[in-house]
């Protein structure tokens, strides 16, 4: 899908068309879960948190301003919704005892055990400029951290990625 | 050289939770569809036919009163045309009044083309009321293999003759024209109303050339202040470097620099209605509307603004308009800008562009979007 037609099917999913809805997060869908798990290195909370993604595009996409900035505005909630889920996580473990990882952590292994070698600092610009497209003053206004912050990130994350594929 | 795979570019596989929670996200928003969306789907089929013969109406009237005047046909751009479509008679109507210009049709045009590395950009045609300034560019010398998606690196859009200052600040989108225009449904489809096509590698067809190899990248520029004109002002247009695009990055091909300078033309085609009517389920009275061809400006009071939610601020957008025949236009407006225009939030404002022309004279009631929950009432208007 190209920024064209995105522009097009954001328009009619604000129109309440729920096909190109259902299309359009459909062909953000992988580039959300590999967000979510940059993020949160976990199935059932990336789940959540791309669930929570959806209806909350659904219900706010009336006011996206600018349709060729649907990803980014998307992007953007799902972020949000992570680190929801992170705090949330917090204030739970701090009552409940350890849990057994889930069946469904064994999909993608070869992506999270990559992850888990990166600086969690680095791994979300790290996957937002290398897998995602954005440019680096994309992915700072978005995460709201200085441009250099963020030059830097993605620096130090290549390094350790490198020294794990020398591994 | 370790065996393991680049993970920025290994395809993934969605697991069971992930696929049974999204899932689940859509049904929820379908069964939402059953509650809210029955109606306005059916009527919305229905209205594409009713558009249609209205439109070829509406040519018929303006060609048999142009057709004395005027032998001169003013064709606008391929690109300009998609992107604001308009039928051959509207085309010369606004063109004889001045609301469009077609600068090839000027005697100094080819003055007024830019050259640099062998790629020739120049002004083609230009379409603008108080508010919105569409603005088209043709480029010659350039071209991109299929599948790719032709760009500038840079473009630069400002008013007046001092770029740094405040009041030369607007609202700017622009993009390389692709053959491809939405059909009164809001569906994409090609300019001759064909479907879409795919290669065989699965990527969208596009038509970026026209058939003289050429290529158009078109400018939609709207005021920033609700009470500026953009009418008769010096629009600043800068180009640099020409290239492709892919999944948000830019690729250089060449580099060029393509500057202009372009004087709108001052007619106003824009006229005011009293409306004085309560927006039905808000607390909102529509006051008064602006209204031109190519664009409308809706002017609300309020007692009491409503409490907003993130960046809704809860003031009612006109989407659409119904004209006096009773062809539903419910999709007519495109991107705009909304706001109170008061720090007592007591006023507010909501301007827009269509995706095609209207004639003004023709419209009956507006069609206003009062809620998230795609809550919409009919405002009749008398001019």
């Amino acid at each position: 899908m190209k920024s064209i037609e995105t522009k097009f099917y954001v328009k009619k999913a604000q129109r309440h068309d729920k096909d190109a809805f259902t299309e359009l997060m459909q062909f953000y869908m992988k580039d959300m879960y590999r967000t979510a798990i940059a993020i949160l290195m976990n199935e059932e909370d990336a789940a959540d948190a791309l669930q929570d993604t959806i209806l909350t595009c659904w219900e706010k996409l009336y006011t996206l301003k600018k349709p060729e900035f649907f990803k980014t505005w998307m992007t953007r909630i799902l972020i949000n919704h992570c680190y929801d889920i992170i705090r949330d996580n917090a204030v739970y473990k701090n009552t409940e005892s350890y849990e057994e990882p889930s069946k469904c952590d064994e999909y993608n292994l070869e992506l999270k055990e990559a992850y888990a070698s990166i600086d969690e600092r680095y791994r979300l610009p790290m996957e937002l400029y290398y897998s995602q497209g954005f440019k680096m003053r994309e992915i700072a206004e978005m995460l709201s951290v200085p441009l250099n912050t963020i030059k830097t990130r993605i620096s130090r994350g290549r390094k350790e990625l490198e020294e794990y594929y020398h591994d | 050289m370790s065996t393991k795979k680049n993970v920025f570019s290994e395809e993934v596989e969605l697991s069971e939770i992930v696929l049974e929670k999204t899932n689940q996200a859509f049904e929820m928003i379908q069964q939402e569809d059953i509650v809210h969306m029955g109606k306005t789907n059916t009527k919305g089929k229905r209205i594409y036919k009713m558009q249609a013969a209205a439109v070829a109406g509406i040519c018929i009237l303006v060609v048999s009163s142009i057709s004395v005047i005027a032998a001169i046909h003013h064709y606008w751009g391929r690109g300009m045309n998609g992107n604001i479509q308009a039928s051959d008679a509207q085309q010369q109507a606004l063109t004889e009044q001045n609301i469009a210009k077609v600068y090839r049709e000027e005697p100094d045009s080819s003055s007024m083309a830019v050259t640099d590395n062998g790629i020739t950009v120049k002004p083609d045609t230009v379409v603008v009321d108080e508010r919105f300034a569409y603005m088209s560019f043709s480029i010659s010398g350039y071209h991109v293999e299929d599948g790719t998606e032709p760009g500038f690196g840079m473009v630069t859009v400002y008013q007046g003759d001092n770029p740094e200052d405040e009041s030369a600040w607007v609202n700017m989108y622009g993009s390389m024209y692709d053959g491809i225009i939405p059909d009164e449904n809001g569906s994409p489809v090609y300019e001759d109303g064909s479907p879409l096509e795919s290669d065989e590698n699965g990527r969208l067809i596009s038509h970026y050339t026209d058939s003289n190899g050429d290529m158009e990248y078109i400018i939609q520029a709207s005021v920033v202040n609700e009470n500026d004109s953009l009418l008769g002002k010096t629009m600043h247009v800068n180009f640099q470097n020409l290239g492709t695009h892919s999944r948000g990055a830019f690729t250089p091909a060449v580099e060029g620099n393509w500057d202009f300078a372009i004087t709108l033309p001052d007619v106003s085609s824009s006229r005011t209605i009293t409306v004085g009517q309560k927006v039905g389920g808000t607390g909102f009275t529509l006051e008064t509307i602006d209204i031109s061809p190519i664009s409308m400006k809706a002017n609300y009071s309020v007692e009491e603004a409503p409490e907003g939610h993130e960046d809704d601020l809860g003031i009612p957008e006109v989407r659409g308009v119904v004209l006096k025949d009773g062809t539903r236009l419910p999709y007519l407006t495109d991107g705009g800008s909304m706001g109170y225009t008061d720090s007592s939030r007591k006023n507010a404002c909501h301007m827009a562009g269509y995706d095609r022309v209207i004639d003004v004279d023709e419209v009956a009631a507006l069609i206003v979007w009062t809620s998230y929950e795609n809550e919409k009432v009919e405002i009749p208007i008398s001019k």
